[in-house]
């Protein structure tokens, strides 16, 4: 759906372009994550797919039409866009902070009242209380749900989310993170999310870019990028702990063999994951644990063996 | 202000000039005639001896109250209103010597107001502000609190109690051209506002919106500010003299070198700065971050500002409208050197007639209004204020 073709964006003042020759395609339905370091040109290529910035060279996609043939405010009006500042409008209430999209598309005032009320929903804020609140008496997290909220609002199939969980604390970014996810596979969007937290990436990603000084140096599946990352650049991006961060990605589902006895000393759920059950069996010293199904019945065993092969099977 | 230490500094230095106000400044003067220099009556010969102890009363209860610096809003609210009941008193004293002192004068015999009743006023007004400060989040604490002493000085003028001192014997003797002078004022000063705020908010966004031009549009803002009051004048006569005199059709109006035009003129470009200033930051105090989200999710350039950027700078555009109006209605007693436009009449008669109680009388009520204007204008700015916005509002100059 969105695609960049050689785009290069050159900064009056600087000397080497903010993003150069870029060309990526953007899977449909999917959160692709825009990750680089302070500097690598992941905003400037976002703001490029709404022309908040216009590229020196190259074109820029929206569903095979290039972006500057389009009429740039139903462009906007047509993705949803969601910011690291937020950027609520301090004298709108919640409502009419998450209705501006609809509004400016001239919805009916009851559709956009109903409308807003859902998505509250959706982000996990209670319409009754939020929906007449001013952003000042919002907390941090709340806000970021707002604007998560608003971006969603005229029901955009393409979204564009700029460190939308950046300012606030690990917890609440977990819980933010977990809701985005549960929305997501409800409701299958096309996502460009930029962040620069590797961890965020492996988390949400479907599929990651990743740029350097506006380059793009590697995207890929998370998997892919932690087993074979392109060069040192992006190894030492992903970090220390790679093979820990490979079994994070991987569910124990897929690596359970089928067991006879239902007689394990610990267990995890089948949709842990392989990461998790790690930890479980060096907490308990068993070679092998338990699997369990969503209702606590015993399905299955995983072990260290399991682990092991996992890390021998190859990634596609 | 530190609110710290033992004492509540403000109440206790201000109340302590208030009573030394009271002793070592003469209480009335006594002139044989309007323009007789006359002879300053101390507190003690001025009053009996039970008065002088009603009238230092309230600072005793002022200094009391300030003892202790408490963090609270019911001795800011005490303190407040011993203040306000200081000013009061001493007015309403000096009313009482006035009826007093007359009788035995002789038939032109006035008795002005004399100089520590006007310091224990301004003494009483600074406690009055820093008790408003304190009630902030208290509104209606904080209002009753300023308006006391302005009511209950109206309840004194009404009921006469006031009508024997100088400054009301002139009033009485010009009542009718006292309201048209005032009238006059608020008009041009109204007038010259109007037209400020329809320049300086163009400018304000004309500078906010190109960037290039703001230092050319401040520099000649702000030097409008730095030319004294009467150059001004001076500077303006000569030209809008000549400009009349060539266009009879603008003399016909009323323009020339003296008069309402200058005047507005005058003040028209002092209100300028405030105005410019306050609409370019108030824009310019936009959020980034909400500027990017409503350019990014649709709208256009004319939608961004008045939806977004002018509603939210709205409230400190207001605040600088405010100021510029109240300095407008002060400047306005330049009337005095161009034929005597608005209350500044009085200030000019008086100055002729060598009566100090006639220059009081056009001085004191220009004070008066302006302090009505800027209360009037506040209550404006809190209604016009966006609610999301209001928590920001105590932080506004
Ligand atoms: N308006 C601008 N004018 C000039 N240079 C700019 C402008 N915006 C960005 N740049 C430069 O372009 C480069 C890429 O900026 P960009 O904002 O895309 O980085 P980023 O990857 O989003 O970084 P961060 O993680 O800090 O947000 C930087 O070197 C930046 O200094
Ligand atoms: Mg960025």
């Amino acid at each position: 759906m969105i695609s960049f073709e050689h785009v290069t964006k050159r900064y009056e003042v600087a000397e080497r372009p903010a993003v150069d020759d870029l060309t990526i395609d953007v899977p449909d339905a999917m959160v692709t994550i825009l990750i680089g370091p302070s500097g690598s040109g992941k905003s400037t290529t976002m703001r490029m797919v709404n022309r908040l910035i216009e590229p020196t060279s190259g074109v820029v996609r929206l569903g095979g039409a290039d972006v500057r043939d389009l009429d740039v405010e139903d462009l906007r009006r047509g993705i949803g866009y969601a910011i690291q500042g937020v950027g609520l409008f301090p004298h709108w209430t919640v409502h009419e902070n998450v209705g501006v999209v609809p509004w400016l598309l001239k919805w009916p005032q009851p559709k956009i009242d109903a409308r807003v009320r859902d998505l509250l929903d959706l982000v996990g804020l209670e319409p009754d209380v939020y929906d007449g609140k001013y952003p000042d008496e919002l907390s941090g997290g709340e806000a970021q749900r707002v604007g998560v909220a608003r971006a969603l609002a005229a029901d955009p199939p393409v979204l564009l989310m700029d460190e939308p969980f950046g300012a606030v604390d690990p917890l609440t970014r977990d819980r933010l993170q977990a809701e985005f996810t549960k929305i997501q596979q409800a409701l299958r969007k096309t996502v460009v999310f930029v962040t620069h937290d590797i961890d965020e990436a492996l988390k949400l990603g479907d599929r990651i870019a990743i740029m350097r000084e506006g380059r793009l140096v590697q995207f890929d599946k998370p998997e892919c990028v932690i087993a074979y990352p392109a060069d040192d650049f992006v190894s030492d991006f992903v970090g220390s702990e790679r093979a820990l961060k490979r079994l994070s990605l991987a569910r124990v589902a897929g690596v359970a063999s089928e067991t006879a006895t239902n007689d394990w000393a610990a267990s995890v759920p089948r949709s842990a994951t392989l990461r998790e059950a790690l930890a479980r069996i060096l907490e308990t010293g068993e070679r092998e644990i338990g699997v369990s199904d969503e209702s606590g019945n015993i399905i299955g065993s995983v072990g260290l063996e399991d682990v092991f092969a996992h890390f021998e099977r190859p990634v596609e | 202000m530190a609110r710290r230490s033992g004492v509540h500094k403000v109440g206790v230095a201000a109340g302590a000039f208030g009573l030394l106000a009271a002793c070592a400044l003469p209480f009335v003067v006594l002139r044989s005639s309007r323009i007789d220099s006359g002879v300053d009556l101390w507190v003690w010969q001025a009053l009996p001896p039970w008065a002088v102890v009603v009238l230092a009363v309230p600072w005793l209860v002022v200094i009391a109250l300030s003892l202790r610096d408490r963090r609270d809003r019911v001795f800011a609210a005490a303190r407040g209103l011993a203040a306000s009941a200081a000013i009061v008193v001493a007015l309403g004293l000096a009313g009482f010597a006035a009826s007093h002192l007359l009788p035995g004068a002789g038939t032109f015999a006035r008795v002005s107001v004399g100089g520590s009743v006007w310091v224990m006023a301004f003494f009483g007004y600074v406690v009055v502000l820093s008790a408003r400060r304190e009630l902030e989040g208290a509104p209606v604490l904080a209002w009753s609190i300023s308006l006391a002493a302005p009511v209950l000085i109206i309840v004194m003028l009404v009921t006469g109690w006031l009508d024997d001192l100088g400054v009301m014997v002139e009033y009485e003797n010009q009542k009718e051209r006292f309201w048209e002078q005032a009238a006059v004022t608020l008009l041009v000063a109204a007038s010259a506002i109007v037209i400020a705020a329809f320049i300086g908010v163009g400018l304000g966004l004309l500078a906010y919106l190109r960037r290039r031009t703001d230092r050319a549009i401040f520099t000649a803002v702000n030097i409008f500010q730095t030319v004294p009051g009467l150059a001004m004048i001076g500077l303006l006569i000569g030209p809008l003299a000549a400009l009349a005199n060539a266009v009879p059709e603008l003399r016909a109006l009323g323009i020339g070198g003296l008069g309402w035009a200058p005047l507005i003129i005058a003040l028209t470009l002092y209100a300028l700065l405030p105005i410019v200033r306050n609409s370019f930051e108030g824009l310019r105090s936009v959020s980034p971050a909400a500027k990017d989200a409503g350019r990014g999710m649709g709208m256009s350039r004319a939608q961004l500002m008045r939806r977004i950027e002018l509603p939210i700078a709205r409230p400190v555009i207001f605040s600088g409208i405010r100021t510029s109006s109240v300095q407008a209605v002060g400047n306005s007693i330049l009337g005095a050197f161009l034929g005597g436009i608005g209350l500044g009449f009085f200030v000019l008669q008086g100055m002729s007639a060598q009566s100090t109680d006639l220059i009081l009388l056009g001085s004191i009520s220009i004070v008066i209004m302006a302090l009505v204007v800027d209360g009037v204008m506040r209550l404006v700015e809190h209604v016009l204020t966006p609610k999301g916005l209001r928590s920001k509002e105590a932080n506004r100059p």
